[in-house]
């Protein structure tokens, strides 16, 4: 019997050690909720670049001054609904900046070549109207 | 027709006819086998004044039950064990040649959903291990269960199946270029976790086999 009971221990301990280590790296579901909220502002972010880069192609090569002709559900934040800023830096850069609650670029560092990475707090993505907007990953 | 043959069986029994040779008549005018036998212990009912005891089942199929759902959560808790490990070795050895990273690179889902099924299968397996092992102490006779033994020697089986796949694995990717000591984290993390259930697994069949050798003597 003390067999089983050593070996009842044994396995509790390591599942105790596991998931405390597996915890510590995901965070308990408030902050997952922070990084799929990110998640989703980069894909509206990339979808709006997308249609900027459309507008810049069929429009005769200049980038818009403002975002007012774009849909509303592309130039806010769809989880915070705070609006998206667009600053044209030239006629073909131009950069999308929003606010993050997360920085991932720990978290993903074994991708570095990730363009969306982003720290806490604002940020803004430099794009190129002439050049594919980035992927973005599927999820995290 | 039953107070016939108990008039016959013990008239005969008087005569010194041996329970072998009734049974052998009997059978030969056609009696069914299940009939002699009750007859016979009838009338040893009657002649002892003592009941058969009543055979009660050995309950191969709550055994069944209990074993088949210590093991499919044995089998949860462990692979989600050996998932969150996995996950985890990938982000503290971090290789920039390893194709999953461009997708999944965070490892999040996997190792949410790797949590929720050591969370929830780790103590329903505790559970029935102690229900089991109740059971084994109470009617140390279950060690030798065919029920068990079988079950224990599949659930070996899926569980050298699920290693030797997982190693298979390793090495492919080791082959494939992936970094030596994340080849190395996973094999030991793998055969760790595999070489515990076959220690205890293999241990605990060969109790069973130690007890009964005990009973004979």
């Amino acid at each position: 019997m003390s067999r089983d009971v050593w070996a009842g221990v044994a396995a509790t301990v390591a599942v105790a050690v596991v998931v405390i280590l597996g915890f510590r790296v995901l965070g308990g579901p408030a902050s997952q909720r922070l990084v799929q909220a990110d998640l989703r502002t980069v894909r509206t972010l990339s979808e709006l670049a997308r249609q900027i880069n459309q507008r810049w192609t069929t429009g005769g090569k200049t980038l818009p001054e403002n975002l007012d002709k774009f849909h509303i559900a592309v130039k806010q934040d769809p989880v915070s609904g705070r609006a998206f800023v667009y600053h044209a830096k030239s006629n073909e850069e131009y950069e999308l900046c929003a606010t993050f609650a997360t920085d991932d670029r720990d978290a993903h560092a074994t991708a570095p070549t990730d363009r969306w990475l982003h720290p806490k707090g604002e940020f803004c993505f430099p794009f190129q109207a002439s050049e594919q907007v980035p992927f973005v990953p599927y999820s995290y | 027709m039953n107070k016939a043959i108990q008039e016959f069986l013990d008239a005969a029994k008087r005569q010194g006819a041996s329970d072998e040779s009734l049974v052998a008549l009997l059978r030969g005018r056609g009696w069914p086998e299940d009939d002699v036998y009750r007859a016979l212990a009838d009338h040893f009912e009657n002649q002892s004044g003592v009941r058969v005891p009543a055979y009660k089942r050995s309950g191969s199929a709550k055994d069944a039950f209990l074993y088949l759902l210590s093991f499919s959560m044995l089998a949860t808790w462990t692979i989600g064990l050996g998932s969150v490990m996995f996950t985890l070795i990938d982000r503290w050895i971090q290789d920039p040649l390893s194709p999953a990273n461009n997708y999944y690179a965070g490892g999040y889902y996997q190792i949410a959903g790797s949590l929720a099924c050591i969370i929830v299968a780790f103590p329903i397996y505790l559970l029935t291990m102690r229900v089991i092992l109740r059971e084994v102490g109470l009617h140390p006779e279950k060690l030798e269960s065919p029920v068990r033994k079988w079950l224990t020697y599949i659930a070996l089986l899926i569980a050298a199946g699920v290693v030797v796949g997982d190693l298979i694995t390793f090495l492919t990717y080791f082959l494939r270029g992936e970094l030596t000591a994340r080849f190395v984290a996973k094999t030991s993390v793998g055969l760790v976790l595999a070489g515990g259930v076959f220690w205890y697994y293999l241990g605990s069949l060969q109790k069973g086999a130690a007890a009964t050798r005990k009973a004979d003597e």
